[in-house]
């Protein structure tokens, strides 16, 4: 049987009602987008591969979350175990992106001691005329809570692609540095179970040989 | 005569005989094929929620819409959720009901102050708007706000997850087999939640199916919804497998479990060396995939409708025993644990064998029965257990009167008493409502206002006693001659004014309804100073707060009474945990 994936990430998509963590989704894991979006009820669920480097393919579970208020009870029980967040905003809606700095927080409290990898995504980029954040504030927010930053449309698919394969990147070089490892009880990061592992046995004790002499 | 006829033929009957025979109504509604025509929807439906056709609230004000806190979040979810509107409707026409729809919403919400807006209400408004029209959507769904959705509309989610954690247990007689492996799975109840808050609105396509569904959910108790689930998930095993799949089950079990049902429905096949081939290597998406491909896509929702009745009778929720609500329902939820105020008087445990699992703050995975707590566990204990936090209360209580003395109870000290404590609706889910005769009251786990039309008062209420504890704290209904537990839930805005117990819903779904939102008293004298409560008649509220006096009973025929006197500790005999033993 074929390996289909050698790690599995599970990601959170987070950020206020409407805007647009759905269709960024749909965007991702289906290649569609339509105007017609209901909004999330609970928690929902999506699922793609990447492959990451030749012959190392990532699987990326998503989750998207509702975006109101009252359904955060729920959605803190899936914080705990993500590995990587992606913070969304719309840029034509400046009180999602002064809201950026409140999950942030939120989620990193929440999950304390151990951290996430987050992203910063600025949504709906093709509207242009009505854009309320400057790339510029983004960006300085970004620095500030030490995260990348993108701008995407899920409408005319530009830069979706990128926005996951940057965080799922960036996780993934965490993970080969050891910052970020599977560890029991965590469904965060997962090996398959006939992966290759990122330093397989042999290639350890090599590498402990050498360090040796 | 065909069935069909016949049925509309006993529906025109029903409906015409005076009173209006709502029992064929209602089983109209539940039996094969529902109420089968819109036209005989429009005439049935407001029976059920016995909504008055010729007193209908008037159209939405104009000025419904300002300064409204929920305004915009309706506004952007019904603005976008074309989806749940018929297909080939105009743009305009779709426009105007949109714009309908958000009034509909706000007009309930306005007057009804107690309702909270959730992401999903919408799919269930819009589908009394397009079968009734707007005035009679808003009289139904103000109806039915109150009692079916109540639960749904609190401040927060603590009462839906309540709710959802109903599932198990229900799965649990429904298939066993698949109960186990969702809790091996450590999936969660929560993918339901779309299911359960919207009545299926949101997640079925076919607007068919909404409608026979809505027919079936009118007629029936509240949490008819949540058997539903159960029902659905397991009447269609491929889907239950899919949507366990997508809610990050291992898919190693999943693909188990499908291999297990496939062979039980077609023994014939040979799937053993599939299974191998699972074994071998862990499974992924595409070969569960695979399998899931064969889900069919229109469900047999006769059948399953049928199924969830005669699931309900044969185990009301009033018979689902505590311990199937064991927390490994619910693993993957933090849970947050509440500050409950408990207030028992007496100790007298409903499940001795309660066990529970949980992660705990730091990490750790306990997993404790009453049996094999030791003292030291007992803190952390109570918090995981459904039954002994009674004992904790009592320690609690006990303590708060000998401010110097540690509080004891057999050989165990209790670790911490800052908070009476520590139950989060996960934990005091489940709860058995009735109330022996030696026992004053068993402390109680929260009831949802589902759970309490579930109680089915006998007759009017003419007399009613609320029984406080000594910290003041609603705990107990004193009805002819028996006792009822209420709910004890904390709120915390609420609470700071007056110190009191969340709203309790007393009463069939039948007006008259009694809620009572608070419930102040003195810790120490053991009197209850004050008490308030908002009566609902006839779908118009009324609140009135008064001191706890004679005039009281001139009020509502209501009596506020002094708790019976505790009983000393040591006549309370401590379950086998708290006793010291040898080894």
């Amino acid at each position: 049987m074929d390996i289909l994936w050698q790690y599995q990430f599970r990601i959170i998509l987070l950020g206020d009602s409407t805007v647009g963590k759905s269709s960024l989704l749909k965007r991702f894991t289906d290649g569609v987008y339509s105007d017609v979006a209901d909004p999330t009820v609970g928690v929902d669920f999506y699922a793609r591969s990447l492959d990451i480097e030749p012959g190392v393919k990532i699987k990326l579970q998503l989750w998207d979350t509702a975006g109101q208020e009252r359904f955060r009870s729920i959605t803190t029980s899936y914080y705990r175990n993500s590995v990587g967040g992606l913070l969304v905003f719309d840029l034509t809606n400046r009180k999602s992106f002064e809201h950026v700095r409140e999950w942030h927080r939120e989620v990193s409290e929440h999950i304390l001691p151990h951290h996430m990898v987050y992203i910063l995504v600025g949504h709906k980029s093709d509207l242009t005329r009505e854009r309320k954040v400057l790339r510029d504030e983004a960006e300085q927010l970004a620095a500030e809570l030490g995260v990348r930053y993108v701008e995407t449309s899920a409408k005319c698919n530009s830069n979706v692609e990128r926005a996951f394969e940057l965080l799922a990147r960036d996780i993934y070089e965490l993970m080969k540095m050891g910052e970020i490892s599977a560890r029991d009880g965590w469904d965060g990061v997962k090996s398959g179970l006939t992966a290759k592992v990122l330093y397989p046995a042999e290639e350890e004790r090599e590498r402990e040989k050498s360090c040796n002499c | 005569m065909s069935w069909k006829k016949q049925k509309l033929a006993d529906i025109q009957k029903a409906l015409n005989s005076d009173p209006v025979d709502i029992e064929t109504l209602r089983h109209a509604a539940v039996s094969e094929g529902g109420l089968l025509t819109d036209e005989v929807r429009r005439k049935v439906w407001p029976k059920l929620l016995n909504v008055n056709a010729f007193d209908l609230p008037a159209k939405p004000a104009k000025n419904i819409r300002e300064n409204h806190k929920d305004y915009n979040q309706v506004l952007l979810d019904v603005r976008r959720s074309m989806r749940r509107f018929p297909r080939g409707m105009r743009a305009d026409e779709r426009a105007v009901l949109q714009e309908q729809l958000i009034d509909i919403i706000l007009d309930v919400l306005r007057r009804n102050p107690q309702l909270h807006y959730y992401q999903g209400y919408h799919d269930i408004v819009v589908t009394f708007l397009l079968v009734v029209g707007e005035r009679m959507a808003i009289a139904m769904v103000e109806k039915l706000s109150n009692h079916h959705l109540r639960d749904f509309m609190d401040p927060t989610m603590d009462s839906t997850k309540h709710i959802l954690n109903y599932l198990m247990p229900i799965l649990e007689r429904v298939d066993p087999e698949l109960h186990d492996f969702m809790l091996r799975a450590e999936v969660g109840t929560i993918f339901a939640l779309s299911w359960l808050i919207t009545w299926y609105g949101h997640v079925l396509s076919d607007f068919r199916h909404v409608l026979r569904l809505y027919d079936f959910f009118l007629a029936s108790h509240p949490l008819t919804a949540i058997y539903f689930a159960a029902v659905r998930f397991e009447g269609n095993g491929w889907l239950c497998l899919f949507l366990l799949a997508s809610a990050g089950a291992p898919s190693h079990l999943v693909i188990r479990l499908c291999l297990a049902k496939e062979q039980r429905r077609n023994r014939k096949r040979i799937v053993l060396h599939r299974e191998r081939e699972v074994k071998s290597s862990e499974c992924d998406m595409a070969s569960v995939h695979h399998l899931l491909s064969q889900i069919p896509q229109d469900l047999p929702y006769e059948q399953l409708i049928s199924h969830t009745h005669r699931l309900f009778n044969r185990y009301p929720p009033t018979q689902l025993p505590a311990r199937q609500l064991r927390l490994a329902a619910v693993p993957q939820q933090w849970i947050t644990l509440d500050i409950v105020p408990v207030t028992a008087a007496y100790y007298k445990p409903t499940c001795p064998q309660a066990k529970a699992e949980l992660r705990t703050s730091n990490d750790k995975l306990l997993s404790v029965s009453q049996q094999q707590t030791q003292a030291q566990e007992i803190s952390a204990f109570y918090t995981l257990t459904l039954v002994p936090f009674v004992l904790l209360a009592e320690a609690c209580l006990h303590s708060s009167r000998d401010q110097d003395k540690k509080p004891s109870l057999g050989a165990a000290s209790v670790v911490k008493v800052t908070h009476s404590q520590l139950v989060s609706s996960a934990f005091y889910t489940h709860c058995d409502i009735k109330v022996t005769g030696e026992t004053p009251f068993i402390c109680t786990p929260a009831l949802s206002a589902a759970e309490l039309w579930h109680l089915q008062l006998p007759g009017e209420i003419d007399r009613l006693s609320i029984i406080a504890s000594a910290k003041g704290l609603l705990t107990g209904l004193f009805f002819e001659g028996q006792h009822y537990k209420l709910s004890i839930k904390e709120k915390k805005s609420a609470m700071k004014a007056s110190q009191g117990v969340r709203a309790v819903t007393v009463s069939r779904a039948e007006p008259p309804l009694i809620y009572f939102l608070g419930c102040t008293a003195h810790g120490d004298s053991e009197s209850v100073e004050t008490a308030s409560a908002l009566r609902t008649e006839d779908g118009r509220t009324r609140s009135q707060s008064f001191p706890v006096s004679s005039s009281v009973l001139e009020h509502s025929h209501m009596t506020i009474e002094k708790p019976p006197p505790l009983p000393p500790l040591s006549s309370c005999v401590p379950p086998p945990c708290l006793t010291k033993t040898s080894h």
